[in-house]
């Protein structure tokens, strides 16, 4: 028991003596001021390891390469202008923080920059607004970087002459995180990078917003990608895991929500994937897990190609997507062991109670045909003469060969725990104030008409 | 003053028969059914969705054919029994009775649609559903410009039949074209007509049918783009822009004016002469 004690206190001391000992960057650190006159590179340069530069407002022209673990800030308006050469910020040593800076004019060559992390670790590179750039931050084999609140935006021409985002080549356990990324050719890039997390980052305008290649244990939460070309391209890739992301408007005429090719294992969460031109595609996809999102108002919900084996769709919301699931060359069953999902244009009972239809839904409906013959008829989506007519088709067995089907699928949409509760019983009040003040007011017109005279 | 009478008189007049009453609770009946049945608003979208497109549907078919009934029915059957023509002996201008007419059909009519949607809130209410109640008030409002189209024109066909059977049967089939046929005349048009002219077609043949106008502007007005798919692009870029939407609330004030002018025309023309 004594021992125990003596053990305790021995370490306690051993903290204490390690909060002080007198470590040899803490006792060198200074802080320096550096104004716009001054070469930066030259104060980079006589600065020592641990120094803490304050660099103020103004313009200083000229690539700068950083091989210290020093940190610069810049007070605001300080902007570094790579002068249209190569990298404008290269970083060659670990732990250097870049803090607040405007960062413009990379080369256009190859993989040039705004910010070139050269296989380093511990980097931070916070709160920049880097802009005319090929790539905006470029990362080779470095690994435990944070990049966080930063602006990325490159030259403003076609996708194709525009370098990434944030680009990851090799490397670990990055996190990227409250970034907004636009007008780039992919929002982040990751090839052959892994363990890294990446949390509520914007991509808008670009190609891809998140590209995966060769990359694996990567976590993405609350990222909202919008507008581009496709979401998310993942690619040759494992173990992902995508949570509440928010996928919308990818509306290129080849654009996809999320498109996964020749990868396994990713699991897709609680993803809200709207108004693009295919929400999800499957092409060799493996083990993926599809649980709990929102696919809607996509003009194609969910698409196959080739191979795809043990996937697993389940409570997910297929809502208003004009075709819901495309038919497939194989066989495809689209619900888990338990339960399936909603689909808004299915049309049976659930007679056992249990939240499941007793019919299977089969995907592929006689206006998915006609679509495909006359794509401008879309113009009469779920209209009443379109809906006529596909009843009046539906009840000839005319094409039963849909081979896309859910053989659990539920009566009821998922509901989401999303929203806040206080918010919801204020609109379910209103609700009911809306219905009085309607139905009162529209009685009261009835019997003073019928009172007259 | 005597547009007010006028119109009193004649929300009277459809209150005491049978026929508004029971309109009213088959629309209340059928708003109520498909709001609860096909509420989507728990799975957190409410944009449109075929749950959406069935309330729209159950609103483009009755609302236009309980206008036309009301409106055709009334005025035939009063002119038919020479009240009309009673009332137009009286020192009132035409287009004071036309107006007065109007007001008391369109009262009538807006109970109906307002206890309808009045019932369905509170049913959603009761059955704990969450629906965006923007969505509820949009379809309310075009519900609403939708019976002012279709009595403006259920008082045109009123005023041109002789009997009250000429204006049942014109009043069945105007509603058959607008709503059901106009679509497949479109459709079959536009196999016939080449690529360029197509968008062009789809977009000219909004107008030229209230159901259209109306059916286009709520799918517009809840999401647009990805309704109409990438090959309707065009059409919905400039349909949702200030031009879209002057020309929508343009066709909107002709459909009810133009309707308007011709009753006035049948009033003078041909009661006069019967």
């Amino acid at each position: 028991m004594g021992k125990v004690i003596n053990d305790g206190l021995l370490l306690f001391y051993g903290c204490i003596f390690f909060l002080f000992i007198p470590w040899n960057t803490d006792a060198a650190a200074a802080e320096v001021t550096v104004e716009s006159d001054m070469n930066l590179q030259e104060m980079i340069d006589h600065a020592e390891p641990g120094d803490t530069l304050n660099i103020q407002e103004g313009l200083y022209r000229g690539s700068i390469t950083i091989s210290k673990p020093i940190t610069l800030v810049a007070q605001n308006g300080a902007i570094i202008d790579g002068r249209g050469n190569g990298n404008v910020i290269t970083i060659a040593s670990d732990g250097v923080v870049i803090k607040g800076f405007t960062i413009q004019n990379s080369g256009k060559d190859k993989d040039n920059s705004g910010i070139l992390l050269k296989e380093v670790k511990d980097v931070v590179i916070d709160s920049n607004h880097i802009s005319n750039v090929l790539f905006g931050i470029y990362s080779e084999k470095s690994s435990n970087n944070i990049i966080k609140n930063n602006d990325i935006e490159s030259f403003d021409t076609h996708f194709s002459k525009r370098g990434n985002g944030i680009h990851l080549y090799y490397g670990h356990g990055n996190f990227i995180g409250n970034n907004r990324i636009k007008n780039v050719q992919d929002g982040i890039y990751f090839d052959s990078n892994s363990k890294s997390n990446i949390q509520n980052n914007t991509v808008e305008d670009s190609r891809y917003g998140f590209h995966f290649m060769f990359s694996e244990d990567i976590s993405a939460e609350e990222n909202d990608i919008q507008k581009n070309v496709t979401g998310f391209m993942i690619m040759d890739s494992k173990n992902l895991q995508f949570n509440r992301n928010q996928i919308t408007d990818q509306f290129h005429f080849r654009g996809f929500g999320i498109l996964i090719y020749d990868s396994s294992n990713i699991v897709i969460e609680e993803n809200e994937i709207r108004q693009n031109s295919s929400g999800l595609y499957f092409e060799n996809a493996e083990q993926t897990h599809i649980r709990q999102n929102l696919i809607a108002a996509n003009q194609v919900g969910i698409e196959f190609k080739g191979d795809n084996i043990d996937n697993v769709l389940t409570e997910n919301n297929f809502i208003g997507n004009v075709v819901q699931s495309k038919i497939a060359d194989k066989d495809i069953l689209l619900n888990g062991q338990q339960k399936g999902n909603y689909w808004d244009d299915y049309s049976s009972y659930d007679l056992t109670g249990d939240g499941i239809g007793e019919i299977p839904y089969k995907a592929g409906s006689i206006y998915d045909q006609i679509l495909k013959s006359h794509p401008y008829w879309q113009f009469y989506f779920e209209s009443p003469a379109i809906k006529i007519w596909s009843k009046a088709e539906s009840m000839f067995p005319s094409i039963g060969t849909a081979n896309v089907y859910d053989e659990k699928p539920l009566t009821l949409p998922v509901h989401f725990e999303k929203e806040k509760k206080n918010q919801k019983e204020k609109s379910k009040l209103s609700l009911l104030i809306y219905g009085l003040i309607l139905t009162s007011s529209s009685v009261f017109i009835l019997l003073k008409g019928k009172r007259m005279e | 003053m005597s547009i007010y009478k006028i119109a009193r008189q004649q929300l009277t007049l459809i209150m005491r028969s049978k026929w508004l009453g029971s309109f009213g609770m088959l629309f209340a009946l059928l708003a109520v059914f498909v709001t609860y049945f096909g509420n989507s608003g728990q799975s957190g979208y409410t944009g449109f969705s075929r749950m959406t497109a069935s309330l729209l549907n159950l609103n483009l078919l009755l609302i236009p054919l309980i206008a036309l009934l009301i409106g055709s029915l009334f005025i035939a059957g009063e002119k038919e029994d020479r009240g009309l023509m009673l009332l137009l002996t009286y020192p009132v201008s035409v287009k004071s009775v036309l107006v007065g007419k109007y007001i008391g059909l369109f009262l009538s009519l807006w109970s109906v649609i307002t206890f309808g949607y009045g019932a369905a809130a509170i049913v959603m209410f009761i059955g704990n559903a969450d629906t965006s109640i923007s969505v509820m008030f949009l379809f309310y409002f075009l519900s609403l410009l939708l019976a002012v189209f279709f009595l403006a024109l259920s008082m045109m066909i009123g005023l041109w039949s002789r009997t009250r059977f000429q204006a049942l049967g014109m009043s069945l089939i105007v509603w058959a074209i607008s709503v059901l046929f106009y679509e497949f005349i479109v459709m079959g048009l536009s196999i016939f007509v080449t690529k360029e002219w197509i968008l062009t077609l789809l977009s000219i043949s909004i107008f030229l049918n209230p159901v259209e106008l109306i059916r286009v502007w709520a799918i517009l007005s809840l999401d647009g783009a990805s309704v109409f798919g990438p090959n309707l692009y065009d059409l919905t870029v400039w349909a949702n822009g200030w031009l879209g939407q002057c020309l929508f609330v343009i066709a909107s004030l002709l459909w009810v004016t133009v309707p308007f002018y011709f009753s006035h025309l049948f009033v003078k023309r041909r009661i006069g002469n019967e």
